[in-house]
């Protein structure tokens, strides 16, 4: 249907709503599974979606591309919940959010994984990366599975760019020690002879 | 940006070192590679860091909610319904790929593709071996005799493996396979492209192996695809599971024999790179699906039926796969389907249609005929 991305990008800002729908596609569950980990309540989280998809339609001849789309998405997500979040905090209490000192809830495609996984520690891995502090695996999360840039990153938590390389150097010494295990020649020789 | 000092943790905390590493293009290799160049002495550094970035990639995929299709489609037509009560003037009338079921099998299929070049391939047989050679196949078995079957003609053809698979071949392509096919192991050699739908059975892995690269899976659907002028070897996950190794790997035979998939496992929307001259794979990279879904129209079909007239059935089946149907129309035009057949190979699905209606299918010259008495009103 859209040749490559500049094709999407152009009948999306044109009004076409298949564009439109693709990108729907291509953002909506990321950004659902970066909302869910910030915030148990679910619904909330969806109506959150709902509203950021309808403002990127409105705004579509102001976006620049389509990277700068999902950097937008995932900023207008957190700062959502995080205004909730100071406004709820009093009534709902701290249980709602996932902060500092809660832990992730496996989900079973975690568990399958882990299941499946015939590394040992990669499963270790994924044990420590989840216990990691909330903003730490934030910050974690958003560079190595969604693959923003600090700099993005930054925008994305409202901190600014050293505190988000403090972030992840504070998780990866957490996640030192592992590293020991991970078979670095194997892979050396595997990616990069 | 001032690398020199920097210790393997500054490189990994690094978005342009990741970015190499999670999606290397030519800008940043050339860049890493000069630098490493350079810096011989900080090679030790960016290996393990690049170890590092892949580790913990590899480790965020699993932790990560899994996509919820059903709830994605809910929003969707929130917002649609939102767009048009604000624009009555946007056209609706495309047909949504959220408003079928077909979505559900949309997340639960798998599929991969793997785009290969034949050029570097072909030219590898003509000239002498020097510097980086091709890794010599690893034999896995000897098998006692191997079935050929080649695509000649423009059109796809469709090819039943014995274990209920399908294969559609693509024009100028061919698979290569033993006669023990039924062998602990499922083992495909391609040449060109390819559309494959594998028979479930974990017990017995399928592989394809594509000019030195080892695509493994359980048991589940995926595309490979050969174009002739890439000299790249690129696998792309659909969704679902699947391994790839080279072949030149030491550890290949373990990775081979092993029960469960070792080597790099792609989950959905990632993509690997295989670079046959320096026979090395690049670490995954995500893909975007509005890309991946221009080269799969298989995903925009539905094989979700209910009460549909069989021929609507072989209609859709016929477009989706690119082959001939033949059926009287006078005899099983009456009979109605009623399944649910996103995960079935195309010769399982023939089966449980023709079981439901009480007919037969034979596949000839790329042609499947089916056979019957017909269904009563």
């Amino acid at each position: 249907m859209f040749q490559d991305e500049a094709c999407l990008w152009k009948a999306f800002q044109q009004g076409d709503i298949r564009a439109f729908e693709v990108i729907y596609e291509t953002h909506s569950s990321t950004l659902l599974a970066y909302g869910k980990r910030l915030c148990t309540d679910h619904h909330l989280v969806k109506d959150i979606v709902q509203d950021i998809f309808m403002e990127i339609w409105t705004r579509r001849r102001t976006l620049r591309d389509l990277h700068t789309i999902k950097y937008y998405l995932f900023k207008i997500m957190r700062n959502k919940l995080s205004r909730l979040h100071q406004k709820t905090a009093v009534l709902a209490g701290e249980g709602l959010w996932l902060d500092e000192d809660n832990q992730f809830t496996p989900s079973i495609e975690f568990l399958i994984t882990q299941q499946e996984t015939s590394s040992k520690q990669l499963a270790q891995l994924q044990n420590a990366i989840a216990r990691l502090p909330g903003r730490q695996r934030e910050a974690i999360m958003l560079a190595f599975y969604h693959d923003f840039s600090n700099d993005e990153i930054a925008g994305i938590m409202s901190i600014n760019h050293q505190s988000v390389i403090n972030h992840l150097n504070r998780a990866l010494s957490a996640l030192r020690d592992l590293f020991l295990k991970v078979p670095i020649l194997a892979l050396l020789l595997h990616y990069f002879l | 940006m001032n690398y020199t000092n920097y210790q393997c943790e500054d490189f990994v905390a690094d978005s342009y070192f990741r970015q190499w590493v999670k999606q290397p293009d030519e800008a940043s290799s050339s860049y890493w590679y000069a630098f490493l160049t350079a810096h011989p002495e900080q090679a030790e550094a960016i290996w393990q860091a690049a170890a590092i970035v892949q580790a913990v990639a590899e480790a965020t995929v699993g932790l990560t909610a899994p996509a919820n299709a059903a709830e994605e489609a809910t929003i969707w037509q929130a917002v649609s319904r939102q767009i048009q009560a604000n624009e009555p003037s946007t056209p609706f009338s495309f047909l949504s790929r959220y408003r079928n079921t077909g979505w559900n099998w949309l997340v639960a299929a798998a599929s991969i593709l793997i785009v290969l070049g034949a050029g570097w391939w072909v030219r590898s047989r003509h000239l002498p071996a020097s510097g980086n050679v091709a890794p010599k196949p690893v034999a896995i078995q000897s098998p006692i005799s191997q079935i050929e079957q080649k695509n000649t003609t423009p059109k796809p053809r469709l090819v039943s493996l014995p274990d209920g698979s399908s294969v559609i071949l693509k024009q100028g392509s061919q698979i290569r396979y033993s006669t023990q096919f039924d062998a602990p192991r499922r083992i495909v050699h391609l040449t060109g492209e390819a559309y494959f739908e594998v028979a479930r059975n974990p017990a017995r892995p399928f592989f394809v192996y594509a000019h030195g690269l080892v695509t493994k899976v359980l048991g589940t659907s995926f595309n490979v695809r050969a174009y002739s002028a890439d000299t790249d070897v690129v696998v792309t996950v659909r969704s679902g599971r699947v391994a790839v190794f080279t072949e030149s790997d030491e550890t290949h035979r373990q990775k081979v024999e092993s029960p469960a998939l070792e080597g790099i496992v792609l989950t959905q929307n990632q993509q690997i790179v295989f670079a046959r001259r320096a026979v090395a794979l690049i670490k995954p990279s995500e893909i975007s699906p509005a890309i991946a879904r221009t080269v799969f129209p298989l995903h925009a079909a539905s094989f979700v039926f209910e009460a549909r007239p069989v021929g609507e059935v072989f209609d859709q089946l016929a477009d989706v796969y690119g082959i001939r149907i033949l059926y009287d129309k006078a005899t099983l035009g009456l009979c109605r389907i009623t399944a649910d057949l996103s995960d079935e190979s195309l010769s399982e699905k023939m089966l449980i249609i023709c079981k439901t209606i009480e007919a037969s299918y034979k596949l000839t010259n790329n042609q499947l005929v089916v056979s019957g008495q017909g269904c009563r009103p």
